[in-house]
């Protein structure tokens, strides 16, 4: 074999560091998601619009506050210049009962995806982390609940409590907390076999150390994403239960009950039906293109 | 597999159970008697009211019996609608509504395969475009509004252009009623526009899943047609869940049917549900409300079933599960 030469070998600068250093900043998972949010173009418009709804429910009621009173010499007229959304058949402005419409529907409709949110989290959560007989017996609770149709248990509900915000709200949240305390009971029944967190548990953590550190943020997306898809539905049911005459009652406002008032001019007097059921059908579509774009955002398997 | 329907079995029957109690208790804690009016009406009167109603007896008497006359069929008689037995407006008025619930759920689930299964094989292609704007819109557009817009639309605005170009009296879209095959075309689409997108979506999904799955690739290299491949392996692998969407889909439509009746004035039984909570009709609510839940919670067992034939892996499953 060949000698080498001494001279040959070259030395390395003293600097390592140099070579080892990471161009670009590193992204947290958040950060990386937001990114992909936003180069989603539909999902962007759609959150866009979704911010402007939610201004004009919480600025709109404000500075049009006159949502109740009649003009009875001022009824049922078309879209003008005093009345930009016309007016009803107690000569009601339409334009600021739909803002309060809106303020009402979307504060319904948070609240209750919210509620349901912390009842699924919980249940879905212990359910899934005990797991043994406790887990059978409440997801045999839940499978009897579920099979039953939600609206049925809302008729019976409202037919017998009084009729009000509070009272739709307390029968939508008891009606939808199931589908996610299903997917979080799945979720940690999923993250809880794997190797991170046998992991943890060897390094001494405790159980509300895993339940808040691990298994929360490791869920965090996908209930996030399911949180978002469970909005449409809340403020569909609400709509539809005020349409049926179970929901909000009129002098109050909502979506569902100025639509539901609009329909009863029908064909006449068009815009009392169309401009609520617009504002329904976009919000809907706004949050589930969101939705989707959120999940396809959140979801890592989506990454290429 | 026998194991499985009967756990399936009983679970149904507690379900039901749970509803009847359940109906019975909320339904006494409702405010107001059905025939508390403007007037007053003189005690004598109100206790032989009560006594013709069985209302005098105590509460747990009436759950008895009120067990016992369901058990046989029987929902009491309406309140409201004098001398009618709720079994019997069931009767009457359910078909109509069976007729629009079964027109919407197959228009909606042959639509929402095709769509499905057409924007699965021609992915991020025009055509998947159009089908998922198709299904976000059909998700997003509630029965009622749909239907308002689909009567003031077709119904009104472009049947009189019909009528006006051929110079007919014919009504190419009516829009109330249940009578002429031309009446039932408007609800059924109403009704089975969310179905078309919720069954579009998920075919979608379950496509695109199945495409990528390695005996796919196996199939094609065997050599078999691209007509094989999809029909028989990919279509048939990816219809498995669609199947256990049917019993909420189901339950969608029939609740679809309370506004849809209304709009388009179809006398079927969601109607009468509806106007029967307006007039505090105890019985017609409660028997109402039994009848809905059970006929749901037998469907939910037939998916089940069906589900379970379908799918080898319960089939075949011995003992276990």
């Amino acid at each position: 074999m060949e000698a080498i030469a001494k001279e040959r070998f070259e030395p390395i600068p003293k600097n390592i560091q140099a070579g080892q250093i990471i161009g670009r900043k590193p992204l947290s998972y958040w950060q990386d998601a937001w990114r992909r949010l936003r180069m989603n173009r539909v999902a962007m418009a759609s959150m866009w619009v979704l911010l402007f709804i939610f201004l004009v429910a919480i600025i709109g009621p404000v500075l049009f506050p006159q949502y109740r009173e009649n003009h009875l010499n001022e009824t049922l007229m078309a879209p003008n210049a005093k009345y930009w959304f016309g007016t009803d058949d107690l000569g009601r402005d339409n334009f600021a009962r739909v803002l309060r419409g809106s303020r009402i529907s979307l504060f319904i409709g948070l609240t209750v995806a919210f509620i349901s949110l912390i009842i699924g989290v919980l249940y879905g959560g212990i359910s899934g982390y005990i797991g043994g007989w406790l887990d059978s017996l409440m997801m045999r609770i839940i499978d009897i609940l579920i099979t039953i149709p939600d609206m049925i248990i809302l008729i019976l509900l409202l037919v017998v409590l009084k009729p009000g915000v509070g009272t739709l709200i307390l029968a939508l949240s008891l009606t939808s907390w199931t589908s996610m305390a299903r997917l979080v009971r799945g979720q940690v029944l999923q993250l809880k076999e794997q190797e991170f967190i046998l992991a943890a548990r060897v390094l001494g953590a405790g159980t509300w150390r895993i339940i808040l550190r691990h298994l929360i943020p490791n869920a965090l997306s996908v209930i996030i994403v399911r949180f978002t898809m469970s909005i449409p539905g809340i403020i569909f049911s609400e709509a539809f239960l005020s349409y049926i005459g179970l929901g909000i009652r009129i002098p109050e406002a909502s979506w569902g009950n100025l639509a539901s008032q609009g329909a009863q001019q029908f064909p006449s007097n068009l815009w009392l039906f169309f401009i609520p059921a617009a504002f329904i059908c976009v919000t809907m579509l706004a949050f589930n293109l969101f939705g989707d774009g959120l999940r396809d955002a959140l979801d890592p398997k989506m990454r290429k | 597999m026998v194991r499985y329907i009967i756990k399936r079995f009983l679970i149904s029957i507690l379900t039901v159970w749970v509803v009847i109690t359940a109906t019975f208790f909320l339904m006494n804690l409702m405010p107001g008697k059905p025939y508390t009016g403007e007037k007053a009406i003189p005690k004598a009167i109100q206790e032989n009211l009560n006594a013709k109603y069985g209302l005098d007896q105590p509460l747990i008497t009436r759950y008895f019996i009120y067990l016992k006359n369901v058990s046989r069929g029987d929902l009491g008689m309406s309140m409201t609608y004098k001398n009618r037995e709720v079994s019997e407006i069931i009767r009457d008025n359910f078909p109509v509504s069976a007729d629009l619930g079964i027109r919407s759920l197959i228009f909606g689930v042959i639509a929402g395969l095709f769509l499905g299964v057409i924007s699965a094989l021609k992915h991020n292609r025009g055509w998947d475009s159009f089908s998922m704007l198709v299904a976000i819109i059909g998700v997003s557009l509630p029965s009622f509004i749909i239907g308002t817009m689909l009567q003031f639309g077709l119904g009104l605005k472009f049947s009189a252009f019909i009528k006006d170009l051929f110079n007919t009296d014919f009504q190419l879209f009516p829009i109330a009623l249940w009578e002429s095959p031309w009446h039932k075309i408007l609800p059924s689409f109403a009704l089975g526009l969310a179905s078309l997108a919720l069954v579009a979506r998920l075919m979608r999904t379950s496509m695109l899943d199945v495409l990528n799955q390695d005996y796919i690739r196996t199939a094609k290299s065997k050599g078999l047609s691209y007509r094989t491949v999809v029909m028989r392996h990919t279509i048939r692998n990816a219809i498995l869940p669609v199947v256990t969407i049917l019993g909420p889909l189901s339950a969608a439509v029939l609740t679809g049917t309370f506004v849809v009746e209304n709009i388009f004035a179809i006398p079927g039984l969601g109607k009468h549900f509806v106007q029967s909570v307006g007039m505090y009709d105890y019985t017609m609510i409660m028997g109402l409300t039994l009848f809905y839940a059970s006929f749901l919670i037998a469907v939910n067992f037939l998916v089940d079933i069906l589900y379970g034939i379908i799918d080898p892996r319960i089939r075949l499953a011995k003992g276990k599960i």
